[in-house]
């Protein structure tokens, strides 16, 4: 496994020290003494995971881990760390979104299989949703087949004109705005999208269109902003397919 | 050409506008288009259609209000026009709901046009 990058935020001096050593064998990583400080860094650095003691003053648990998601997307592992091993406590910091909670005192070892097996399980997690993207057609033939038998050849090439013209209205409305201020005017540009490539067969604009959509709804800002970037790449790669001007007339 | 089953569509997207329209002259079905809820009700007081096929969705005034506002005319052969919603987002709504709303049935998008025209054909029989 590559090396990942850790925040640490706990403010006893010398725990924080045995997670920096531990974490330090393997990863790279940042540690702060308060939520406060860790957030303002969060709010440049994406870390892979959080580790962070629940005994924190300065910030109660949940509402840290209502910014962090605010702030960083939903892969980045949120793993809380207390100071019994109280399993409803446990149950209830997992119920409420951590990702696992470490009880003290620690057992280096375990301690470091732990993070390792939380760190495999996202990287496995992230390589699926890449392969599953890839398996996805840019044109799905059997609808396009089907607009042929109820249409003319010369409307439908039209018609996947026009939408190409549509595709890159949205990417210069894209670069035009920032997403963040923008989302409600984006998303629903998106849904007219989501419609429209569905309809064509577009299944990878379409794909990326319904996460997009689905997230600006839900007002996930980040987890939209980035959606966004497989969306542009999505249509990049739907308007090469159409550039080479043989590949509907192929099909 | 006046013997021809008319066909109003309620939807904003032109790609869809003149998809639709091709797939349903294939079929010898007229269409017209509107772009948005308030279109319908004006195009709808001037001429005689046999079905509108009505996207939710819609700026100025969406599908679900326009509907009820057709359902309200005292015309009867205008409020009972047989009207098809067209759904991008069908997880927001029941088919009890459409049927409450005013529809007479729906369809969700992506549209599949094999499925568009079955249901016209089975709303017009």
């Amino acid at each position: 496994m590559k090396s990942k990058n850790i925040l640490i935020i706990e403010d006893k001096e010398q725990e924080r020290k045995l997670f920096e050593y531990l974490v330090g064998q393997i990863h790279t990583f940042q540690s702060f003494d308060k939520c406060t400080k860790a957030l303002d860094h969060l709010a440049n650095q994406k870390p892979n995971l959080i580790l962070i003691s629940l005994q924190l003053t300065d910030l109660e648990p949940l509402l840290f881990l209502q910014k962090v998601r605010a702030l960083v997307n939903s892969s980045c592992l949120v793993v809380a760390i207390s100071s019994t091993s109280d399993q409803t406590q446990a149950a209830f910091y997992k119920g409420q979104g951590f990702d696992d909670l470490i009880s003290k005192p620690i057992r280096p070892k375990e301690f470091i299989l732990k993070i390792q097996s939380l760190l495999a399980k996202q990287a496995e997690a992230e390589e699926s949703t890449l392969e599953k993207t890839d398996l996805v057609p840019i044109l799905n033939l059997d609808v396009y087949q089907q607009l042929l038998r109820l249409s003319s050849k010369a409307v439908i090439h039209q018609v996947f004109s026009d939408f190409a013209e549509e595709c890159e209205n949205l990417l210069r409305l894209l670069e035009r705005r920032q997403a963040i201020e923008t989302t409600e005017e984006i998303t629903r540009a998106v849904h007219t999208l989501k419609g429209n490539s569905g309809t064509l067969g577009a299944e990878k604009v379409y794909l990326a269109s319904k996460q997009c959509e689905s997230l600006g709804r839900l007002q996930k800002t980040v987890e939209f902003a980035e959606s966004l970037h497989y969306l542009k790449a999505a249509i990049k790669e739907f308007q090469e397919f159409l550039r080479n001007e043989q590949s509907l007339n192929n099909v | 050409m006046s013997d021809k089953i008319k066909i109003l569509v309620g939807e904003d997207s032109s790609i869809i506008i003149n998809l639709t329209k091709s797939v349903l002259a294939f079929e010898n079905y007229s269409m017209k288009a509107a772009r948005n809820g308030k279109q319908v009700l004006e195009m709808l007081a001037v001429e005689d259609f046999d079905l509108i096929l009505m996207d939710i969705t819609m700026p100025q005034m969406d599908g679900i209000q326009c509907t009820k506002e057709i359902r309200k005319l005292t015309d009867p052969t205008k409020n009972s026009i047989p009207i098809i919603a067209i759904t991008g987002n069908a997880a927001n709504h029941t088919p009890e709901d459409f049927r409450k709303f005013g529809f007479d049935d729906f369809i969700q998008k992506p549209l599949n046009y094999d499925l568009v025209l079955a249901t016209v054909k089975k709303i017009l029989s």
